[in-house]
């Protein structure tokens, strides 16, 4: 992003993903947002490759890998176009995260684990959230004891997004109880490990999240899987949760931006009174109102994302992006079934999906009442607001 | 072997019906704000054609492009995808070409970048689907040509090339260089990945006048055009619906027949 807008290079980047999105993903998309997480995969396999092929699993992966440095804002938008076009699809996911983590392990770990990632032969997700503690990352229960060379993981986590199609889950542990949060640590998981059971979940809607809850029961892993020093996970986690926030945001917003082109050339063609219903201000206006407010959360998780790329801190504008994107896209993906009509509340429709996607993702890496509870605390003081 | 790709810019075939839009004044099309100019669906081919031979091959890949300054998009779009340089023939005085100052002005172009080995074009483009600048440049580049074209193998100083025909196609063979109009069979035109789109960022498009190519003004343009656009307009399209009823089906079916005998249908 340079200036106040974007790059030629970004606007290019832009035009040929969605040339890949609308071409490639837009066929068969309605079909597979109905798939079932079981279904799914196998719908998906001739897309990975596609997405293998155009580099994108190489972003911000190690060089010796094949991988090359590329902006947050660069992301977003591979994000914002794909998910205009296919919701249910991985476009980048968290390569990133998951390759800052990976790169903390053995590096014949990396060497086992790098290509088959780049190549989506393997996935990876990430599990921070239990029952009794979502946005409390501090407050989970699951353990690590450590036993000789290994640790012995006991718990649960859920929802744990991608785990019925992951080989191996990051999660947050208590390696010690007593020592708030500065008791988590961060394990890689895999999956195949004697004692990691994982069930999807019945969502109604986001089934390319493949929600999962996974148990962990006497699941005993060699500590060169830990991520990092022992109690510094806490940090990593609200450090890889800053920018995927705004990830999250964006594709909500590229959802409600889809929508309210569904509604703009249904209000030219549908007539009512022998007139199109577009002349009706009870309609136009819902219309322009969304493009306002769709427009000025855009801006908002894109200033975000360019700050992160600036280096500069971004968790306030981050938890701002969350909150107001997630619900400026509830309602207009709402509005615009409303102008829609019975059509768009049909599951035919794309626009039934997008609000069931939308719906979770209001939940997903922190509700709004979360997002506003860091915005508060760091603009009026952890002391005052508690 | 160096490789020159001839590619146009023209409106988007995507562009939906009601945002498409011609001035009958200037016997333009009237770019859509959310569809910019794109490259010709064939030319695209013709690209692939040429980034496939340059997987086989050492091969440098030359985009040659006559257009409106929006035309840079375009080639930036064919460097993504792999091409490795570029040239843009941008000035007023090409305004108001036809297929024989088009191919003339390309024919310059090509005599300027000099060292080539094959030239490639799409069989036609999707705007006024003409498909006469490909057997137009070769005629005056004095180079053999095949059109349309679906593989294409280079042995040696020569190709060996599958040529559509109606019912199939027919083996060729040609000497280089040459001329060839490439088809949409050859293979559908791959998407830019990321690397490419960073390298394109900074590839060079050179822009060239009819100077840098020694043309000459009479035969550039409009001035060395040999057809002329009389109308350029959107047809209008009225269509009414009328229900033909009888008593029973029978003499609907007459009184169907009769008011088609009516309009002159049958």
């Amino acid at each position: 992003m340079a200036g106040f807008g974007f790059s030629e290079e970004q606007e290019r980047l832009r035009e040929e993903v969605k040339r890949f999105a609308q071409k490639e993903l837009g066929p068969g998309a309605l079909e597979r947002s109905k798939m079932t997480p079981e279904e799914l995969p196998t719908a998906l396999e001739d897309i990975d490759k596609k997405i293998v092929d155009l580099g994108w699993t190489k972003i911000n992966v190690p060089e010796k890998y094949g991988g090359y440095e590329f902006g947050h804002v660069d992301i977003g938008i591979i994000h914002e176009e794909v998910h205009k076009v296919d919701p249910t699809v991985e476009a980048v996911g968290g390569m990133e995260a998951t390759s800052a983590l990976l790169q903390t392990l053995d590096q014949d770990l990396q060497d086992e684990w790098f290509p088959k990632l780049i190549s989506r032969e393997r996935k990876h997700s990430f599990g921070f959230t239990e029952s009794a503690a979502g946005s409390d990352a501090a407050g989970i229960v699951t353990k690590a004891v450590r036993d000789g060379d290994d640790y012995i993981i006991n718990g649960e986590k859920t929802p744990l997004p991608g785990a019925t199609v992951a080989d191996a889950v990051s999660i947050s542990v208590k390696t010690d109880p007593n020592a708030g949060f500065k008791g988590v640590s961060l394990f890689w998981v895999p999956t195949n490990l004697p004692g990691v059971d994982i069930k999807p979940l019945p969502w109604m809607g986001n089934a390319g999240l493949y929600p999962s809850f996974v148990t962990f029961d006497d699941v005993r892993i060699p500590a060169r899987y830990r991520e990092g020093e022992e109690g510094m996970g806490f940090y990593t986690v609200m450090g890889t949760l800053d920018w995927l926030r705004i990830i999250v945001a964006l594709t909500c917003l590229a959802r409600a931006q889809a929508s309210l082109n569904d509604a703009m050339e249904w209000s030219k063609e549908r007539k009512t009174f022998g007139k199109a219903i577009a002349t009706n201000q009870g309609v136009s206006f819902p219309i322009a109102e969304h493009h306002t407010m769709i427009e000025a959360a855009r801006m908002l998780c894109y200033r975000t994302l360019w700050l992160k790329d600036q280096g500069q801190s971004h968790t306030v504008e981050s938890a701002m992006a969350k909150w107001f994107s997630v619900e400026v896209s509830v309602q207009a993906i709402k509005d615009m079934m409303v102008i829609i009509g019975h059509p768009g509340y049909s599951t035919e429709h794309m626009i039934s999906t997008r609000l069931r996607d939308v719906l979770g993702y209001q939940l997903g890496d922190g509700p709004p009442q979360i997002q506003k509870m860091i915005i508060a605390r760091l603009m009026i003081g952890k002391a005052v607001v508690g | 072997m160096n490789i020159i790709v001839c590619v146009k810019e023209i409106p988007d075939p995507e562009t939906p019906a009601s945002a498409f839009a011609v001035d009958e004044v200037s016997k333009k099309a009237i770019p859509a704000k959310d569809n910019p100019p794109v490259m010709n669906p064939f030319d695209e081919n013709a690209v692939e054609g040429a980034l496939k031979l340059k997987d086989a091959l050492e091969a440098k890949v030359i985009l040659l492009c006559m257009g409106a300054s929006t035309a840079e998009k375009v080639l930036k779009h064919g460097l993504a995808m792999g091409a490795d340089e570029a040239f843009v023939l941008t000035d007023s005085a090409f305004d108001g070409s036809d297929s024989t100052s088009t191919a003339y002005a390309l024919s310059q172009a090509v005599k300027q970048i000099g060292e080539y080995d094959l030239i490639l074009c799409g069989r036609q483009a999707g705007d006024f689907d003409a498909g006469q600048v490909g057997c137009g440049l070769a005629e005056m580049l004095g180079l053999p040509s095949v059109t349309p074209v679906q593989k294409i193998e280079i042995e040696d100083s020569k190709a060996k090339v599958e040529r559509v025909i109606p019912d199939g196609y027919e083996t060729v063979e040609i000497p280089l260089p040459a001329v060839m109009a490439v088809s949409n069979e050859i293979g559908e035109p791959r998407y830019a990945t990321l690397k490419g789109i960073m390298a394109a960022g900074k590839k060079k498009i050179t822009a060239w006048g009819p100077q840098d190519i020694s043309a000459e003004a009479s035969k550039i343009g409009a001035a060395g055009a040999r057809t002329k656009m009389l109308k350029l307009f959107i047809p209008v399209r009225d269509a009414e619906c009328e229900i033909i009823e009888g008593e029973n089906e029978e003499e609907a079916a007459i009184n169907l027949a009769l008011k088609m005998r009516e309009v002159k249908l049958i």
